[in-house]
């Protein structure tokens, strides 16, 4: 998968997930972005457009005790309903 | 001028309705004679080493694993058997186990332990007889650099002979054996579903390869045979179960079921045994004194992708 996208999003200003889950003005920003990269020349200038939080940081995220506990209770239940 | 249109219209509506119908019927029942009569003329040709005409019908309209009466069952491990002893010359055992009560498995994988030696992907190609050539590997070792996060920067061809590199970390993916699993109502045909273990497993035979799983995987962890898997008869692990490591044919997606044909016999997965540093922990998650329990209790955990909704059962954890 991620080797698959690693060509088309390789810019630091907008990647498609980026577009689809920062919402209406993560989506602006990210054009404008993207345009600004277009419009640029020096790669050094590129990636300072970069934004400050990158939203791929979330494919692995941290989990709180609570939410594990409540993952291990979800599957408990499942189990038991069936 | 001599008809009106309207008439025109109705005797060519009845013809050609009558046309259809007719040619359907004969269409099946050309279909089904060339069927019987390819499967018979490429048995005659092949010789002994063919399978037979009552194994290839056998095949053809085999039921779905789960509509399958225990005679079914019988008859299709018997088809397989044969069909192994045909191709790689070798006795093979396919077990149907079913799941255990009480018993679902989850799985825990250190990130600060693993090296990126790849053990764990050797183990599994021998162990689930994946293909050599194409090559088929259920898991992936990604490189990132530390305090990288992002797979999409991810390098999944690091050369294995220099690992562990420094500022790098390895983060291996494989099924996540999913909870709420997309790839079990991506299927249209129901070839693939979840067992009450938690294991997701797919009917090899009932399969039609639209490869719709595949798209709906967010962890890329299902993979397509385009041709006939290669494997050396000697290298082929004959410990086999139904639903797990038997010979897959070309055309179908294929998964990790935490090694079935182990885990169900109370063994540890593949990939537990053979990695080197002690990374990875498999266990019942709904046994409270179980090493996997006793790492997501007191570890820091992670989980990938959580956000789609996926429920991963398997996690990452650090020291």
């Amino acid at each position: 998968m991620a080797d698959q996208r690693t060509g088309s999003l390789e810019s630091p200003t907008l990647s498609r997930r980026d577009f689809f889950t920062r919402g209406l003005p993560g989506r602006v920003a990210a054009l404008l972005g993207s345009g600004l990269a277009v419009t640029t020349v020096d790669p050094a200038a590129a990636v300072t457009q970069t934004p400050a939080v990158d939203a791929s940081a979330r494919d692995l995220r941290k989990m709180t005790r609570d939410e594990v506990r409540e993952a291990l209770r979800r599957i408990r239940a499942q189990r038991r309903a069936d | 001028m001599a008809e009106s249109p309207g008439v025109a219209a109705r005797t060519f509506g009845i013809t050609r309705r009558l046309a259809l119908k007719v040619g359907a019927a004969l269409g099946a029942v050309a279909a089904l004679l060339g069927s019987r009569n390819a499967v018979a003329q490429a048995a005659k040709a092949a010789g002994a080493d063919a399978e037979t005409l009552s194994d290839a019908l056998g095949g053809l309209f085999q039921k779905h694993y789960k509509k399958m009466s225990p005679g079914e069952v019988k008859e299709a491990i018997g088809r397989i058997e044969r069909r192994a002893k045909r191709q790689y010359a070798a006795d093979v055992t396919v077990g149907t186990e079913p799941p255990v009560e009480g018993v679902v498995f989850g799985y825990a994988l250190n990130i600060s332990k693993c090296k990126g030696v790849r053990k764990c992907v050797e183990a599994c190609v021998a162990e689930n007889n994946t293909s050599r050539d194409p090559q088929v590997q259920y898991i992936r070792v990604l490189e990132l650099d530390h305090g990288d996060m992002n797979l999409n920067r991810a390098d999944h061809y690091y050369e294995a002979e220099t690992v562990p590199r420094p500022g790098k970390f390895y983060l291996p993916i494989q099924c996540m054996q999913c909870d709420n699993p997309p790839c079990v109502a991506a299927c249209p045909v129901e070839a693939t579903w979840q067992e009450r273990d938690g294991i997701t497993v797919v009917d090899y035979d009932w399969c039609i390869g639209c490869r719709y799983c595949m798209t709906a995987c967010p962890y890329s962890a299902r993979h397509f045979n385009w041709s006939a898997p290669t494997i050396a008869p000697e290298a082929l692990n004959t410990d086999m179960h139904y639903l797990g490591n038997r010979p897959r044919p070309r055309g179908v997606v294929e998964k990790c079921t935490f090694c079935i044909q182990r885990s169900r016999k109370g063994r540890q997965p593949a990939c537990v045994e053979a990695c080197p540093t002690g990374a990875r922990v498999f266990g019942n998650l709904l046994d409270p004194n179980s090493d996997v329990r006793y790492v997501l209790e007191n570890k820091t955990v992670f989980r990938l992708k959580e956000e789609l909704g996926t429920e991963p059962k398997f996690w990452y954890f650090t020291d």
